[in-house]
């Protein structure tokens, strides 16, 4: 007869949640980055990053319709037809981007200027259905909560990385307070680099040109920590089969010893 | 149906929600941003004029500017204005703000707000236009964003016409004021169209509307310094006179004398009779001696043409080196040029003695000139001779349309026809020239439309699209629409998906001419007596020779260096040949010698203008067979004895060989079959004979016409011909290494072999034609019974397959004399099968599907061939001879009598019946041999009245309704044939 099994708590099971949803949310920056990794809502990556400010602004933006958006598509996710998902996820993405351009021409009229088109575009936003779709259609409010702040700060901070090197390259300086409603303009950064007149990266080719040089950096990163990691990984099984290989030799050494 | 109305209900609550929590934030954000952009309006205010102080702001009822800022600065004296307007474009709205100073300048424009791309309307160079006086403002015309950039243009004609119109000022010039006034609020531009020197008038004008149609000419004059504008209509009817606002009430009196001449045309307005202010009577003098003497020319360059006794004077008007040069060029009536004088000009006389005068005569005698070479007669007065040649070009372009060879269309779209014949003159339709907005401009088109109404060639003329564009978009699908009669916006959009403007083009176009074609059919609508034959002079003379009319013609043969010039296969309107013609050339005119299918004389036919009654001297050959007739009896002018002698040296000699590739005659000799085949060659079409052995080898290969020299020849084709002598197939030769140095001409001589050896193996031999009879050519002699080759379409292509047949009238062999088919495939689908079809006397019950499984076009093809053989075996099999009737079709003798065997048509298709009459004259034999009727229908309705014609001497063929009672048609039928062989009989037959 079966010995009756009974459920045993993990007593790391709770360690273990703590870290899923830390790993949720730093997904984004990093391991799963929107544009970097998953080269997502490369249309404003490309038209916004001129300069730090634009960038930041529209991180902001963007965080705020992804977060807002998962949240809703996963309190509504039961409700909606399979057949009618994806209509109903676009009604609330773009009510969420018309909230955002309304609010952001209300209260940061400077920063709609610079943005433009670019605020109605966030619609079209791959990252932004792409996360409706593959997460928050299938996971909790919580998380799905998560998961649009982390891609969104992930979105923001890459967005970010290429505006900083574009405005330093073209103009030589970092500004900041132009767009953002801030009560100050001030000058971060300031240095002679704008007589090397690189102002290819204020337009379009300067946007893939740091694109590229950037996927490339964060490309070869990843693969070196790959690498290594195989490297470890393998160095680690060789170690394992060595000890075997040792158990082996003293267990038929002592089985020797005991029938000699 | 719940689960629909449950996502009907799902999308509506998400869209409600979604909408309830815009309306929400909207209400809680509208003022403030509101006043952000009024905000950021004052900033753009403050940036197109820095002193700005305060701007008055005022709504305006307007479609695309709709508010105007007056700008004052510290002192409160009003700087500018500044207008904003709205458009909306390709790429989205725009909103423009244009700033004017009080000075009439520019003084800033810049883009408010706009959904336009970014990288696009912030290059724009708005800058340029800073500065510009609103008199005449100059656009830049290669921006790199035309959409954003014509929206700031039209807003900134707009905010201009509002300026002047706020500050009361008359944008219009005199003129157009003046003819405002004749011609109301329609006249929107003029042009002008001649100036006088030295005459009661000063300017002829063109006045025009939005759309640029002509609304009437005016002229103008002056009084005590006024302008003074009188109008007409197109077509000379006087409306009135006016002047400008300023000026007009004070002339009132004076134009109120001339009132009463309104609505009046001008020829006649008795100018003698008028008073009142005498230049303008003598303006009335001269603008209708104007009107009378000489006709209006609506071209570029061209003014005015007058006719005289020795053709047209044509009056031109071009700019010169200093000023516009008056130029009249006369043209005969046969369009060639017999004077040109440089009328009026403000170049020095030196000048025009030196480079002008002495070079005038130069063109005297054409009717063509080339644009280049023209100019270089002008060397050292380059812009005097440029307006010279352009008016001489223009001239002998017009005379065209003065002529009648090409008729002007007033259309929107289509602007001129002319008749359009191919390469051998013959007329295929007529050209249609037009204009429709493209692309990047206006595209012109030239469309053919054929007798049949359908679109034989279309063709873009210009066009500022590119040729990549052009390549990519357009001309793969302008094929499309060859051949259709009818073309809607549809098929365009569908065809010309990528390019929609320049594909609404087309599409106005084609409909266009499409449409004017199927209005006006026919060519140079006018006086009866002025209309010309649309139809080419060889259609003339072969509807002349033939007596009917709606006939086509296709070359059959073009001979080289003979009295008779070509062969043409003449069909009627159901695609039927009816007879051959030949055309040669009757004192200048085009004539043809014709012959019907049978090779029998019809007459002679001429072109229109060279008809007369041809046949009298040769009635007699009328209806006779060519070949046998004795043309010395007749005594005809050289030209038609020569050709008639030579079209019957041809027949006797030569059959024709049709729709074989490309040969084109057959012979036979006492060891070989020689043909005549005709392909392109080095220069032009070469025409090459080839004897073939009756074994099938080549016997002989010998150009007969080339335009190739001699020398060539001998270097590089004569002794290759040798290398195919003996050969009894070229497959494996190649032109360019048989006859290398030479292939086009190698590959022609080549082509004809080929033709040759196939048409040979199939023709050639012992086979002679058969009758026409469904799918059978050729019979011949069996040592089993007889062989019938047929053609019908299989697998690949056609397939000629020989039938044997014997005695019995069954099928004892099958071969393929010519196929397509791979031996393989034909062993694995085909040869095994046919012996199934062996010993059989019909195969109509088969079907191809069971009988050949896998290969049913092949096995159609076999049995539909099989087939017509058996019938054909039925009614020709035996010896015979040919009766030209209505019913009958042959005779033979029987042991029973004389057979007399005719098709008429009978309850379901034709029925052939065979007739037997004895030497008394009565009936001793009556079968159907080949009918549709059902066999059971048959036995119930058919043979046994068929015995009962047995010993008849006469039969009635209104009888049949009582003869074969149920059995109309076909009863009928037999007795036709019974009829019509008894009468022939007792006629004594075909003697």
């Amino acid at each position: 007869m079966a010995e009756n099994k009974k459920a045993v708590k993990n007593p790391n099971q709770k360690k273990k949640k703590k870290a899923t949803q830390f790993d949720n949310f730093f997904k984004g920056v990093v391991r799963e980055n929107p544009i970097f990794v998953f080269l997502l809502g490369l249309c404003p990556a490309l038209a916004v990053t001129n300069t730090l400010e634009t960038a930041l602004g529209m991180g902001i933006l963007v965080i705020f319709v992804l977060t807002a958006s998962n949240l809703v598509v996963s309190l509504i996710k039961n409700l909606i037809p399979d057949q009618i998902q994806i209509p109903a996820y676009i009604v609330v993405i773009a009510t969420f981007v018309t909230i955002v351009g309304l609010l952001t021409e209300a209260y940061a009229f400077e920063l709609h200027q610079a943005l433009g088109i670019f605020i109605p575009l966030i619609v079209v936003n791959c990252l932004i259905m792409g996360r409706a779709t593959a997460y928050a259609s299938k996971n909790g409010p919580f998380n799905s909560i998560i998961d649009g702040v982390g891609m969104g700060v992930g979105f923001m901070l890459a967005m970010m990385l290429i505006g900083v090197s574009r405005e330093i390259l073209a103009t030589g300086a970092i500004t900041f307070g132009r767009y953002l409603p801030l009560p100050f303009e001030v000058s971060l950064i300031d240095t002679d680099m704008y007589m090397f007149n690189m102002e290819v990266f204020v337009g379009p080719a300067g946007g893939f040109i740091m694109i590229g040089v950037f996927l490339a950096i964060f490309t070869a990163i990843g693969n070196y920590n790959k690498r290594k990691k195989a490297e470890a990984r393998q160095a680690w099984i060789e170690q394992k089969k060595k000890e075997a290989a040792e158990r082996k030799k003293r267990k038929a050494m002592e089985e020797a010893g005991d029938s000699a | 149906m719940l689960y629909k109305l449950r996502i009907a209900l799902t999308l509506l609550i998400v869209g409600l929600l979604s909408g309830g929590a815009i309306v929400f934030v909207h209400t809680v954000t509208e003022d403030r941003i509101q006043e952000n952009r009024e905000l950021a309006e004052l900033e753009d205010y403050q940036e197109i004029f820095p002193d700005m102080a305060r701007a008055d702001e005022e709504d305006i009822d307007h479609d695309v500017i709709d508010r105007r800022a007056k700008i004052y600065n510290a002192d409160d004296e009003q700087i500018g204005e500044i207008y904003r307007g709205h458009d909306t474009n390709n790429f989205g709205d725009i909103t423009v703000l244009v700033g004017i100073t009080m000075d009439f300048e520019i003084k800033q424009v810049l883009v408010s707000q706009t959904e336009n791309t970014p990288n696009y309307y912030q290059d724009m160079p708005l800058e340029n236009l800073a500065g510009q006086s609103t008199e005449d403002i100059t656009y830049d015309t290669n921006t790199g964003a035309t959409a954003s950039y014509n929206s700031v243009q039209m807003i900134t004609d707009y905010a201009v016409e509002l300026f002047y119109e706020f500050q009361d000022i008359d944008l219009r010039s005199s003129e157009l004021q003046a003819l405002e006034t004749i011609y109301g609020e329609d006249a929107d531009d003029y042009i002008e169209h001649f100036t006088f020197e030295d005459e009661a008038v000063h300017t002829e004008y063109r006045v025009i509307d939005e759309n640029e149609a002509t609304l009437g000419y005016a002229y103008d004059l002056d009084i005590d310094g006024e302008l003074v504008m009188l109008g007409f209509t197109p077509d000379d009817e006087f409306l009135g006179m006016a002047s400008d606002d300023d000026a007009h009430d004070d002339l009132s009196d004076v134009f109120a004398d001339f009132e009463d001449l309104e609505g009046d045309m001008i020829e006649d307005i008795d100018v003698d009779a008028l008073e009142g202010e005498q230049a303008i009577i003598d303006a009335f003098a001269f603008i209708q001696d104007l009107v009378e003497d000489t006709e209006r020319i609506e071209e570029e360059y061209l003014v005015r043409y007058r006719e005289t006794d020795e053709g047209y004077v044509i009056t031109g008007f071009a700019e010169g080196f200093n000023a516009m040069n008056v130029i009249e060029v006369t043209l005969s009536d046969d369009g060639e040029i017999t004077n040109i004088a440089l009328v009026r000009t403000d170049d020095t006389d030196d000048y025009v003695e030196d480079y002008i005068e002495p070079n005038l005569d130069a063109f005297d005698g054409e009717s063509d000139i080339d644009f280049d070479d023209a100019l270089d007669t002008f060397a050292g007065a380059s812009e005097t001779g440029e307006s010279i040649v352009n008016v001489i070009v223009a001239a002998l372009d017009y005379y065209d349309v003065l002529g009648g060879a090409v008729e002007m269309i007033d259309d929107d779209v289509l602007t001129s026809r002319e008749q359009y014949f191919d390469e051998d003159g013959d007329l295929i339709g007529l050209l249609y020239r037009g204009e429709a907005e493209g692309f990047n401009a206006t595209n012109v088109f030239d469309v053919v439309i054929d007798e049949d109404g359908a679109i034989y060639s279309i063709e873009i003329v210009e066009t500022e699209d590119t040729e990549s564009y052009l390549d990519d978009y357009i001309y793969p699908n302008l094929e499309d629409f060859i051949g259709e009669t009818d073309v809607t916006q549809d098929e365009t959009d569908d065809a010309f998906a990528g390019a929609t403007a320049s594909g609404d083009s087309i599409y106005e176009m084609l409909s266009a001419a499409l449409s004017y074609h199927a209005d006006n059919p026919e060519f140079g609508a006018g006086d009866d007596d002025d209309e010309e034959d649309p139809r080419s002079s060889e259609l003339q003379a072969i509807e002349d020779a033939f007596g009917e009319d709606d006939l086509a013609y296709d070359v059959h043969y073009q001979f080289p260096d003979a009295d008779v010039l070509k062969e043409y296969i003449v069909s009627n309107s159901d695609g039927d040949t009816i007879g051959y013609a030949y055309t040669f050339d009757l004192d200048g005119a085009v004539a043809v010698v014709a012959l019907d299918s049978d090779d029998a004389f019809l007459g002679f036919g001429a072109e229109v203008d060279a008809q007369n009654d041809h046949n009298d001297a040769v009635d007699a050959l009328i209806g006779e067979s060519i070949e046998e007739a004795d043309l010395d009896d007749f005594d005809l002018v050289d030209d038609k004895a020569d050709a008639l002698a030579f079209v019957q040296s041809q027949i006797t000699d030569y059959r024709r060989v049709i729709d074989y590739g490309s040969l084109a005659y057959a012979k036979e000799t006492d060891d070989t079959h020689v043909y005549i085949g005709v392909a392109e060659g080095h220069n032009d079409d070469n025409h090459i004979e080839i004897a073939v052995n009756f074994d099938g080898t080549i016997a002989s290969v010998d150009l007969i016409h080339t335009d190739d020299t001699n020398d060539w020849l001998d270097d590089n084709i004569y002794d290759e011909l040798e290398a195919l002598v003996g050969k009894d197939s070229v497959d494996d030769l190649d032109a360019d290494d048989t006859f290398a140095g030479a292939t086009n001409t190698g590959e022609s001589i080549l082509e004809v072999a080929e033709d040759v050896l196939f048409y040979d193996g199939i023709y050639g031999g012992e086979r002679e034609l058969s009758e026409a009879f469904g799918s059978i050519l050729l019979t011949r002699d069996h040592e089993d019974g007889k062989a019938y080759t047929g053609k019908a379409e299989g697998h690949n292509n056609d397939n000629y397959i020989e039938v044997v047949i014997d005695d019995n009238g069954e099928v004892t062999d099958i071969s393929f004399i010519h196929t397509d088919d791979t031996p393989g495939w034909l062993d694995d689908y085909i040869y095994d099968e046919l012996d199934t079809l062996f010993g059989k006397d019909s195969v109509e019950d088969l079907d191809a599907d069971d009988t050949f499984a896998g290969a049913s076009n092949t096995g159609e093809s076999i049995l539909k061939i099989v087939q017509d053989a058996l019938d054909y075996h039925l009614i020709y099999g035996e010896d015979y001879e040919s009766i030209d009737h209505d019913v009958l079709i042959l005779e033979r003798d029987t042991d029973e009598g004389t057979a007399y065997i005719g098709v008429a048509e009978g309850h379901n298709d034709d029925n052939y019946i065979e007739i037997i009459i004895d030497d008394n004259g009565a009936i001793t034999g009556a079968s159907l041999l080949l009918t549709s009727d059902t066999p059971g229908w048959l036995d119930d309705y058919i043979y046994d009245e068929l015995d009962a014609l047995i010993g008849e001497s006469s039969v009635d063929v209104s009888d049949a309704d009582d003869t074969f009672a149920g059995a109309t048609n076909t009863g009928h039928s037999i007795l036709s044939v019974a009829d019509a062989a008894l009468t022939f009989h007792a006629e004594g037959g075909d003697e």
